[in-house]
Order: structure tokens, then sequence, then C-alpha cells
């Protein structure tokens, strides 16, 4: 199956070759295990980036190959991130408080280091009380089946509900962007149990790790998104080539029409909802750790809002495409708030990047939109097609 | 698909590039470079874009004074954008990639938390300029604004002995500054013999819009003769709407007195004050202080921003900590972080209230505490104004605060323990 897959679309192949030679040479090139030249804060930002370029796929795959245009799948991100955060935290603050109380006359308890951990993480936010849903906290495994778990039965339900009722759409949109603002406020509360709008910090502090400087953790972490990427490009690609992907296209095009021919329409659109959702949680888990804190403001609305435009600035229904769209974004940003872009004088009128960055990104979104609207991945075509003419 | 390969590996050659050139590119002359860490773009754009300004004039007042030991200050300005994580981002590239010898920035508590375990890590020089929740010290970080106790602890008792309040509402918008501060302020008034019953506390999410029934609720409280007063930690637009409904409710600021710790003159710049006259708020300045020093702070300001603009406290609280820094780098004679950071702590300037501010081994500072009614104008009329109150970092009205310390020159610990004598930790609790 495999061999087929790269015969019919070569685009994959080459992605994962691009995608290796990229990693590798920014591995060569990176503080913590080679030549230096590219800075750790670089690294991270490329690492994030990946991250974020996985869950455009897992965006385009449900929009651009299902039609489905969710608007909600940031909040899968979040909660991913979450999920991965807390045993991040408590383990951290439990190393803290254990070597706190070394010194002390009697070695302390399992009482008192579970109080001491809970003044230390929720001191700040008024509780000294560790809430019910930090439960597994102290397991890794038991978090990373949570980072799973929990995105991908939040999908499942608001899936099942929302499919079986034969909610489409702008409406099914609507729906999507009401559960991840439904989300972020609670997790707003600090009530819900994950502090609040102060949210989980210090995450790029690995426990068990903290010797290792973050020049090393970061390339970690960078060639963990990598890998993530590259296998999430596969899965995707694997999904929507044969004949599921034939199915899930053909919704896309004409839902009622593939139903009358008797396919279970929901259960198609369940399984790529449902799916896109966890391999948007895995990108979260991943990416958190590298940006080092997470709060309710990250599955606000307009992340996912966000998450539709890099899709469609690269091209959908092109797996490459919501990659370069999310890339080209997200690198884009970073450079122009890293202060580095120069200001443009015109004369009468001094264009400063600091007043007009976001309004030049608004505007490359619109001109892509009416001029390209394919995407960037679109001119690819283009160029294909004009080299066979 | 030749053309697309090509391509490709052009697009991922040129990221390679530009990597390397921007990694190349800050080896340049002498300079003493100065992180401004603000968000200049989102929610809190409209209050931090004033302190971006505020360091821009100072640095630029500074340099015309010949710089700092013989250098030109060189200001790094980045945009955070309002997004907390990518202020750890900016906080590291400012640090390692720009190599600047201190920053000035951030506003919200969470933005302070997601750039502490950068700075620790780098060994970083911040300084925070705004009124804050305590609870939290940090060797690398310098806090200019005010602790708990040098705001809401002297308005509280301004209610109390001053105004003679007997039923508190504490209302405040659901996040660490207010849950915090009122969990002191409850403490506290509870310790001042007011009963539990008689204190109404309450929360709400940012950008709150309805209000009749927590309104409904104060008056309520006030209903068997009793003076009630209200705290507000309200943050951001909530606050129009809080005191719409209370003016709309009939109750002015003698039936029901307001104290609020998150309204200043910018805040209150180009909006409808009708409804906020003679309420009060507590800072460590008013643009109303009388002082000559104050006087040519603002002609200086207006100067440089523009006529219609106001100073406020949290630019008062940049103007000292820039001043103490410049200062201790002076007296250093270099810019090195471990060398300054032990110089700032001592530093004595010349607050813009008249009085002089000194900072204090646990990195914060004493200032005095005033208490404004609003004019309908947007300025305060100052009705009260303390001698300089210490900081504390660890406030002394909860029980697990009141036995740590924070001392980084004898104790060298932010988180010191005065009853097992031991430090719980060095770097800081984010």
């Amino acid at each position: 199956m495999q061999r087929s897959l790269f015969v019919r679309q070569p685009s994959v192949l080459i992605f994962i070759g691009l995608l290796a030679a990229f990693t590798i040479a920014i591995t060569v090139l990176s503080e913590g295990f080679g030549l230096g030249l590219v800075s750790t804060s670089f690294i991270k930002i490329l690492g994030k980036t990946l991250c974020l370029c996985l869950v455009a796929i897992a965006m385009d795959l449900v929009w651009g190959y299902c039609g489905i245009l969710s608007l909600g799948h940031f909040a899968f991100f979040g909660l991913g991130g979450y999920m991965i955060g807390m045993w991040l935290m408590y383990e951290r603050t439990k190393d803290i408080v254990i070597a706190s109380l070394a010194g002390a006359e009697l070695p302390a308890t399992a009482e008192e280091i579970r109080e001491g951990i809970g003044t230390q993480i929720f001191g700040v936010v008024g509780g000294a009380e560790i809430p019910v849903v930090w439960y597994f906290a102290d397991s890794l495994w038991a978090q990373l089946a949570l980072v799973v778990l929990v995105p991908g039965l939040l999908a499942l339900v608001f899936g099942w509900l929302a499919f079986r009722s034969r909610v489409t759409g702008v409406y099914l949109s609507i729906l999507t962007q009401a559960m991840t603002l439904a989300l972020s406020l609670y997790l707003f509360q600090n009530d819900s149990g994950l502090r609040g709008n102060n949210g989980l910090s210090g995450l790029q502090n690995i426990p068990g790790l903290t010797h290792l400087p973050q020049a090393v953790v970061s390339v970690w972490f960078f060639l963990a998104s990598a890998f993530a990427l590259g296998v999430g490009y596969l899965v995707a690609a694997w999904v929507v080539s044969g004949k599921f992907g034939s199915v899930v296209r053909a919704i896309r095009d004409d839902e009622t029409r593939i139903r009358f021919m008797g396919y279970p329409v929901e259960a198609y659109k369940l399984v790529v909802f449902t799916l896109t959702a966890v391999i948007a949680a895995i990108a979260g888990a991943l990416y958190y750790p590298q940006a080092g804190i997470i709060n309710p403001a990250e599955i606000a609305p307009i992340a996912s809002i966000y998450l539709a435009v890099w899709v469609a600035i690269g091209g959908r229904g092109r797996l490459y495409g919501a990659v370069i769209g999310a890339a080209t974004v997200s690198l884009l940003s970073s450079w122009f708030t890293g202060g580095q872009a120069p200001s443009i004088p015109l004369g009468f009128y001094t264009i400063d990047w600091v007043d007009w960055w976001q309004v030049l990104l608004g505007l490359g979104f619109v001109l892509v939109t009416l001029f390209v609207p394919k995407g960037i991945g679109g001119l690819f075509d283009r160029l294909v097609r004009k080299d066979a003419s | 698909m030749k053309i697309t390969t090509r391509m490709r590996i052009a697009g991922a050659a040129a990221i390679v590039t530009s990597t390397i050139l921007t990694h190349a590119s800050y080896a340049q002359e002498e300079t003493i470079k100065v992180g401004v860490l603000h968000s200049l773009s989102g929610t809190m754009a409209i209050s931090e874009t004033t302190l971006k300004d505020t360091v821009l004039m100072l640095i630029e007042q500074q340099n015309a004074k010949g710089g700092v030991l013989g250098k030109k200050l060189e200001a790094v300005v980045v945009d955070p954008a309002s997004d907390w994580p990518l202020f750890a981002e900016k906080a590291r590239e400012l640090l390692t990639v720009n190599k600047v010898d201190v920053m000035f920035g951030c506003w919200t508590s969470v933005s302070r938390k997601s750039v502490l375990p950068v700075i620790e890590e780098l060994n970083g020089l911040l300084f925070y300029p705004v009124q804050y929740e305590g609870e939290e010290s940090s060797k690398n970080v310098f806090y200019t604004g005010a602790a708990p106790n040098q705001q809401a602890i002297p308005a509280t008792d301004y209610f109390l002995e001053e105004l003679g309040v007997e039923k508190f509402a504490l209302l405040g918008t659901d996040y660490v500054y207010p849950r915090t501060t009122n969990k002191i302020l409850e403490q506290y008034l509870k310790d001042k013999g007011i009963a539990a019953e008689d204190i109404f506390v309450n929360y709400t999410p940012f950008g709150h819009s309805d209000w009749s029934k927590i309104v409904a609720d104060v008056v309520a409280l006030g209903a068997d003769g009793k003076k009630v007063g209200v705290i507000s930690t309200i943050n951001g637009d909530a606050n129009i709407g809080f005191y719409k409904e209370l003016a709309a409710a009939g109750i002015s600021a003698d039936d029901i007195p307001v104290v609020a710790f998150s309204v200043g003159e910018e805040e209150l710049s180009g909006l409808d004050t009708t409804n906020l006259v003679g309420h009060l708020a507590a800072w460590n300045y008013f643009q109303s202080a009388d002082a000559p020093v104050n006087a040519e702070f603002i002609k200086e300001w207006k100067a440089f921003a523009g006529e219609k603009r106001v100073t406020n406290d949290p630019m008062e609280a940049t103007y000292i900590g820039f001043n103490m820094w410049v200062n201790a780098v002076e007296a250093a004679g270099t810019t090195d972080v471990d060398k300054v950071t032990a110089a700032v702590v001592g530093q004595k300037f010349p607050n813009l209230t008249g009085t002089e501010s000194e900072m204090l081994p646990n990195h914060h500072l004493t200032k005095p505490v005033l208490i404004g009614e609003i004019q309908a104008d947007g300025q305060f009329d100052i009705v009260s104004q303390t001698e300089p109150v210490p900081g504390d970092a660890w406030t002394d009205f909860l029980p697990e605060s009141k036995v740590l310390e924070s001392n980084w020159t004898e104790l060298e610990c932010g988180m010191y323990n005065t009853e097992t004598k031991t430090c719980v930790q060095l770097n800081s609790n984010y």
C-alpha cells in the first residue's frame, strides 16, 4: 500500500524528503547540536511552526477534503496542550517541593508533598486544594493518553450530536465556534481548576531534564515536531487516497448524492472529525512545551479562524498547501513582531511596521483570496502546467 | 513537477539563509541595548503602547545627556501582540539574538509569568512597572509597580477610617490579580473585626456587561443602614458598564463609594466620566500630584507624545525604574546583570509625587499611596497621601505567605521561609 500511495501522490515523497532535509540542516546548524548558526530562539520558533503546520494539515483534512468548515479545531489543539501541561507543571512543582522539604528534620510524608504542590500551583490563584481534574497529573503515561482521549472524546460526542442532527455548512461552523468559545470561557474561570486566566506556565522546563540547557531541549522538541508532522502528513495522505478518500471528497462535493448511494455519510464525517481532532491535540501537546505557557486565550474563537485562514492561504485540498500557509503566516508574524522589519519612509509619511504589520498581513489574506483563490499551493499547478505546455 | 521541487528547495534554502543573515546581523557598534517588551497590538496595546513611548522618551532624554557609561542607549522594540506565549518567545529573542542589557516590559501578570522562566534561565533583567498581586519574587525582576500593601491595604484603611465603611463588596474580574488581592483584603478585613457576612465577594468574566444583579446585591447589602463600600478590581471595559449601572440605580459616590485599583488617567481619557465623578481610585501617582518634578515630566511627555496625552501610575513606575537602572549601571561601571542587580538595590530616586523612592532588597520600591477622587475632566483630586510605604513581596495577611520573606542581598533568596529557616526555591514560582 505504501508504495502505491507514493506513486499516486508524488508530492508526499517530495514533502517527506524536503522535511527530512530541512530537519537535518537545522539540527546541524543549531546551537544545541551543531555549528551554532541558528539561535535557540529561532529553533523554538521553527519547532512551534512545525506544530502549527500539523494542525493545519488536520484542518485541511476536515475542511479541504471533507468539506466541514470547523472553526473550533484550535480547541482540540489547546486541550492537548493542557493535558501535557498538567503533567509538566505537577512534576516540576513536585521536584521543587521535595527539594525544599529535604532540609526538614523528619522526612516529608506524601501528604505534605501533595499539600506543598497544591499551595505552589494554586496558591497564586487563591486555593491550595488540588482539583479532581489533576487526578492523573503525576503520571506521564496517563496524561499522554489523555492528550489523545480528552480531545478525541470531545470531538466524537460533539461530532456525533452535530452530524446526526444533519447540521451542516455555516450552522456547523457557528456551532464549532460556540464550542471553542464555551471551552475558553470555562477555562477562564478560576473554578475550572486549571488556573484560570494564568493557565499553566513554565512548561519549557521538562521535569527530570532540568539539567539540560534549552539549546538541547529545543532541538529535541524540534525533531519531535518534525517527526510528528511527517507521520501526520503520511496518515493524512493515506486517508485521502484510496476508497475512503474518494468517499470523503465526494461528501464534500455532494453530500446528498453520496447518502442516496448508500454510504453512511455521518460515520465518515465523524471519523474524519475525530481523527483530525486527535492530530490537532498531538500538535498542541508538542507546541506548548515549546511555547512555555498555555492559557485560555489560546483557544479563543479567533485562533480557530486563523487556522482556516492559513489553510485558505496555502490552498485547500492539497496537504502541502496547509503546510505552506501555516508556515508562511507563522514565520511572517514572528518576523514582524520581532521588530526587525524595517520602517518604510515615504517622504510625507513613514510606514512603521508596528502600526502596519497586522494590516499588511490582513491585506495579504484578502489579496490571496481575491487573486489566487487556490492559495499559494495553487501557484504550483500553474507552474507545472506551464512547464508541460 | 521538476519546477515544483526546485521551487520548494529554493524556499527551504531561503529560510536557512535568512536565519543565518538575521543571526549575523547583530554584530554592530558599541551601544547599550534596551529591550522594550510591551504589546503594541491586540487588547493590551491601548495601555502598553504608552509605556513603550515612555521608555523611548526616557532613552532619548538620556542620550541627550550623553548616554550611559559614555555609550548611547539603543531601544529594541518588539511587539508581543497581547499574546502571552509570544512574550516568552520575544524575551528569549531580545536576550539571545538582540543581546539586550535590560528589558522594560509586561503589563498583565500572565505575561510576566510567561517571561519569568526565560529571564531566569538566561539571567536577564526586567523592570516590571505595573501594580500586581505580589506573592512572587524573582532575582531577575524589579517590581516598580505597587504590591498589595502599597495600594489595596491603604485604600481599605481609608474606607474604614475616613469614610466609616462597615460593609464591603469586593468586586473583581476573574483572574489572578483580583483573586489574590481580594483574598488578602478579606483576611485583612476579618482581622479588623468585620464579620464574614458583611463581606461580599464577586467575580465576573473579562468584558462583563450585565451588572444589574450584582449592583442590586451590593445595594441590598446596605439595607440595614450600615455604610457600604465597593473595592473594585474590575478590569478594562467592564468598568464602563459597572459605573453606568451604579448611576442608573441612583447610587452616588456619597451613598456607596467605589475605590478602584485599575482605573487611571489613561483609562478615563476619552471616556464619558459623568457616572464616575466622585468615586475613588488608589495609586502611587496621579497626574494632578503637585510637585515641580511632576510638572516637568508632564511637560516633557506632552512635548514628546502630544498635547492631549495624559500621564499615569505605570508611567511613573517606568520612570523610576529606568532612572534607577541608569544610576545603577553608572555606579557598577558595567551592564553585567549580576553587578547591576546588586547596584539597583538601595538606589534612591525622587518619585514624581515629591518624595523619594528606594529600591529594597526584595526588589520592590518604597512608594507613597495616594487616593484620588475622579473629576469630570478625567483627572483626580488627591484626597489622601501617605508617607512612602515599603513594598512587600509576600503579604503578611495570609498565613502561608506570612512566613515567607524575600531578600536578595542578605538571604539571597526570594522565597525564604522564616520558620524553617530555609530557602523554598531560588527560581520564582511561575
